[in-house]
């Protein structure tokens, strides 16, 4: 059976943006999640790090220490082959979840 | 594996965390830009930034909580901060790690003692293979027993060398003291005698030289060399090349062939051996040749079980070997009527890894229950450090809630206090370990016993174990508490409730009264234990030890002919006897309670041979009853008459003629005893009747013992036991009897022990639980006592305004003292109530030990709860006079 927890909808969501930006900071990833969201998801700081912490641990993500735009200096996140193995793997299993729960909604 | 480097990387923990801590900065950063980039000021932008961002602190903490190396480094920072408050408040660690040492350090020295007697492996090539061979059932044997252990006669052994199926090598050895002086103060070393693939079979290697062939060990060998131990070695040479060296055993001389490794002392745990000579030497060591008989039962067999058999096959394959075995070690000298039961004899084999010990039968049972109760008093100390952690996390309320209040999680308080414990219990540890060490010295000292200690995973698993144990039982409580601190509660000014939290004391009462429970137990066994030994001790054997003195001498020089032996030992007895200040002296082959004994059976004259009953023996010349004071309630003593030429007389005591029914007067009644190896069977007339005595040991019953007429029991030998009761104190006496047999010749050799010293001796075991059980007693009561002064004190201190108000409303000293008495009533009723319940359940284990009272004695029960009673009102009584001297004003004002 599929992991089907909704809280592993944050880890999706900070994979999923890093698969499309290729390599971001951690406020790009926050800054990102809400604008594409059109401000309906807001993920908190106080999340975003300790899974990016948890991540880089679990080698899905590689970080390193480069210059933003703005020139700032910012630890930059980029996913590793883990990571988008993982990635693959939770977007299958985020279909189904929410599959199961429209169908639960649906129910009359 | 980046977890793999992030543990690698551990100690860099302060770069980990900056490079969190700018990560973050830098996100702060990046906002506020943004921000400004929308229009808000400077100092607007920082302010939503740090508003929606919350706490920098908590947020550093929840990133690196997900650090697992991090987390391992900060526990290091914990210990080193903790590390850092200890050597500012040196007294408090001072007084937890000393009185962990002394808990940890008793421990662990009653676990090495545990496991050099009973678990350890003997220091051999893979011990694990080794197995010995015994017979069954000993008990139908005849002859002469005199091993310790599981022994066979040498034509048994020598059956087994041939025949070892199942064993890849097979050895024999036995035990024998070797004289090395030529007369005068006797001085002797531990011998062995080995088979020639004695070391072989264990895997033994010489440091030098070379040790035993089976070559060295043939029939009719001499004396063609001696293996001696690296500890003799040392002795005797001082380390300087031993080889080629004469040594001098028995007074025949040997050249010294090769030397054991430190390590090794045999197969028998306990007794280091100096000397090793071949098993075939023995006739030439010793006055009789022991080799072609088959009833001395004396040498022990040990194999190394091949790696295609296993101990259960060995014995299965013993067990049908054994009617051939014992058929062909069958000689004419054995007792005919009893030659039935030896064909029916078997032989087993058992596993020896441990080797055999004597120490084992007299100490297992102690040494299990010492540790029992020790690890008692180690709980005791760690209720007792509970406390005291719980007290001072108490007092560090505050600083706990600042913690808090700026960002520190729960798990991280947890962690400190945790820290803290864990460095403290190590530090008990190494001092308790280093103590054990001195203690255990002490212990062998007292107990003079030889043991090797080594130090072994298991002592180092005990001490591991035990350390992190205490600082979990011990610093968990205070953790708790520290991290259940809300941090507005505490953060109040002075906050001092009119009434402790009665919560709080409940915890610290539990443990008093836990503390009082386990010390009521502690004291409870070490009276039973005291009294035990006092029973003993004052048991009365049936004779008078005191003033006894026992001198073996050792008339082997002289070279006396047997015919004239008789006479000579004779005239030696009454020079003794002359001796000024000598009351008495007896010349006998069994000391008693001296740990040897010979037994036969006997019967009445005229009635059926089959009432048979056991009997002792003991051959005694003149004046035995006198010098041990033991009464003669009919006929006669033996006199000079009494010899080889006159019938054959003995004196009987009161369970002897008991137990055959002779009657109040037996004298003139005749029994006779079994054929032994040496003598038909015979007839004696008993002439007296005696008092009974205790024979093999202070705890056994009255048993039957017939005594003989020395003169009358074969040809004397070369030795003497003499029992000399004299006025003059012990050093006198044996300086006296040395001038005298020195001027007999000076080829006598002698040693002297005190009856009395050698009786107390046999009650090592009984002494060793009294005094230690005794002295933990002590130290549970003390720690029980200062744990419950601390929270009495601890309780008038919380309550000191509530005590305030009371009096200002007008209560009196004496209820105030009350009040505070009974709550330590409370506490010790409680105590006691669990305690005596425990003391109960604890009783039946300690029975087996007891001598002369019942396990569960309400006496004694009765008597350690007193003990603890007052100890507690001396505890409570300071606490209780300091609360009814409480000012009330004073104790207001600080409100």
């Amino acid at each position: 059976m599929a992991k089907n927890d909704l809280q592993g909808a944050l880890d999706l969501l900070i994979l999923k943006t890093l698969s499309q930006l290729d390599s971001m900071h951690g406020y790009g990833i926050l800054m990102h999640i809400r604008r594409v969201s059109d401000e309906l998801l807001n993920v908190e700081e106080g999340s975003l790090y300790p899974a990016l912490h948890r991540m880089e641990q679990s080698g899905w993500v590689r970080a390193n220490w480069a210059i933003t735009d703005y020139g700032r200096k910012a630890k930059w996140y980029a996913l590793t082959r883990a990571g988008r193995e993982q990635l693959a793997s939770r977007e299958k299993n985020w279909a189904q979840v929410v599959k199961g729960v429209d169908a639960i909604l649906r129910f009359a | 594996m980046a977890l793999l480097r992030r543990i690698l990387s551990l100690g860099r923990r302060s770069q980990t965390e900056r490079e969190i801590d700018s990560e973050l900065l830098e996100h702060m950063a990046m906002c506020v830009d943004d921000n400004m980039a929308q229009g808000m000021s400077r100092e607007e932008a920082e302010r939503d930034a740090r508003r929606r961002f919350g706490n920098p602190t908590v947020m550093r903490e929840r990133v690196s909580a997900e650090d697992v190396a991090l987390g391992l480094a900060s526990l290091w920072h914990e210990v080193r901060s903790a590390m850092r408050i200890f050597v500012r408040n040196p007294g408090f660690a001072f007084v937890v790690v000393a009185t962990l040492a002394l808990g940890i350090g008793a421990n662990t020295a009653i676990f090495e003692l545990l496991d050099a007697v009973l678990l350890q492996s003997l220091p051999v090539k893979k011990p694990q293979e080794l197995a010995q061979v015994r017979v069954v059932d000993l008990s139908t044997a005849r002859g002469n027993m005199s091993s310790g252990y599981p022994a066979v006669t040498n034509l048994i052994w020598e059956q087994l060398r041939e025949d070892h199926e199942g064993f890849s090598g097979i050895a024999a050895w036995r035990e024998a003291d070797f004289s090395r002086d030529s007369g005068g103060d006797a001085r002797f070393v531990n011998g062995l005698y080995v088979s020639g693939d004695f070391f072989n079979v264990l895997g033994v290697m010489p440091v030098a030289g070379r040790l035993f062939t089976p070559q060295d060990d043939r029939p009719g060998c001499g004396f063609p060399g001696a293996v001696i131990s690296y500890g003799f070695w040392q002795r005797e040479f001082g380390g300087r090349p031993a080889l080629g060296q004469k040594l001098k055993l028995n007074d025949k001389s040997v050249e010294v062939i090769g030397i054991t490794p430190q390590k090794f002392f045999g197969v028998a745990v306990g007794d280091n051996f100096d000397v090793a000579v071949p098993v075939c030497s023995q006739p030439y060591l010793e006055t009789r040749n022991v080799l072609n008989s088959s009833t001395d039962w004396w040498i022990s067999v040990i194999g190394r079980v091949a790696p295609a058999s296993s101990v259960q096959q060995i014995a299965a394959h013993l067990k049908s070997a054994s009617p051939a075995i014992f058929a062909s070690t069958l000689r004419p000298g054995y007792p005919a009527e009893s030659v039935k039961n030896y064909l029916k004899m078997q032989l087993t084999a058992e596993p020896s890894a441990a080797g055999v010990s004597m120490l084992r039968q007299t100490y297992s049972d102690p040494l299990r229950f010492l540790l029992g109760i020790a690890g008692l008093v180690l709980l005791i100390t760690c209720a007792n450090l509970a406390s005291l952690m719980l007290a001072r996390t108490t007092a560090r309320e505050r600083d706990m809630a600042v913690r808090l209040a700026i960002g520190a999680g729960r798990w991280r308080l947890i962690r400190l206090v945790l820290g803290e414990s864990l460095l403290l219990s190590l530090a008990g540890a190494l001092a308790g370990a280093a103590l054990a060490r001195a203690l255990s010295r002490a212990l062998l000292a007292y107990l003079d016993i030889s043991l090797d200690f080594r130090l072994d995973w298991r002592l180092f698993a005990f001490l591991l174990g035990v350390s992190f144990l205490t600082c979990l039982l011990f610093g968990l409580g205070a953790a708790m508490r520290a991290s259940r601190t809300s941090p507005g509660a505490a953060m109040k000014a002075g906050s001092h409730s009119m009434t402790s939290s009665r919560g709080r004391l409940g915890f610290r009462g539990a443990l008093v009264v836990s503390q009082m429970a386990l010390s009521l137990v502690l004291l409870f066994s070490a009276l039973l234990f005291t009294q035990s030994l006092r029973n003993l001790l004052l048991e009365n054997p049936g004779f008078e030890a005191k003033n006894v003195l026992i001198a073996r001498l050792d008339l082997n020089r002289l070279h006396t002919p047997v015919e004239g032996r008789a006479i000579f030992q004779r005239q030696l007895l009454d020079r003794v006897r002359a001796i000024p200040g000598v009351e008495s002296a007896s010349d006998t082959n069994v000391v008693p309670l001296g740990g040897s004994g010979w037994n036969n059976e006997v019967w009445v004259d005229g009635r059926n041979s089959t009432q048979r009953i056991n009997s002792n023996f003991s051959a005694v010349s003149p004046d035995y009853f006198r010098t041990l004071r033991v009464s003669i309630l009919a006929g006669r003593d033996f006199n000079d008459h009494d010899n080889t030429q006159s019938p054959r007389v003995a004196v009987i005591n009161e369970s002897f003629a008991r137990k055959l029914g002779l009657g109040a007067n037996p004298t003139g009644a005749r029994f006779w005893r079994q054929a032994t190896p040496s003598t038909p069977e015979q007839d004696f007339q008993i002439v007296g009747l005696v008092k009974d005595t205790k024979y093999h040991s202070v705890r056994g019953a009255f048993e039957p013992i017939a005594y003989l007429a020395l003169a009358q029991d074969g040809p004397p030998d070369t030795s003497m036991q003499l029992l000399i009761r004299s006025r003059l104190p012990m050093e006198g006496m044996e300086q006296a009897l040395r001038l005298t047999l020195n001027g007999v010749s000076s080829e006598i050799s002698f040693d002297f022990n005190g009856l009395q010293d050698q009786i107390q001796q046999s009650l090592q075991a009984e002494r060793l639980l009294a005094t230690l059980s005794g002295f933990f007693g002590v130290l549970a009561v003390v720690l029980a006592v200062t744990g419950l002064y601390g929270v009495m004190s601890y309780t008038v201190a919380e309550r000191s305004s509530e005590i305030g108000i009371r009096m200002a409303l007008g209560a009196q000293r004496s209820s105030i003292t009350g009040m505070i008495l009974r709550k330590a009533a409370a506490l010790l009723a409680v105590g006691l109530v669990l305690g005596a319940g425990l003391s109960l359940a604890v009783a039946s284990a300690a029975s087996a030990l007891l001598f002369g009272l019942k396990p569960r004695d309400p006496a004694t029960l009765a008597g350690a709860s007193l003990l603890l009673a007052a100890a507690t009102v001396v505890a409570s009584l300071v606490p209780s006079m300091r609360a009814a001297n409480v000012n009330p004003v004073e104790s207001l004002r600080t409100e």
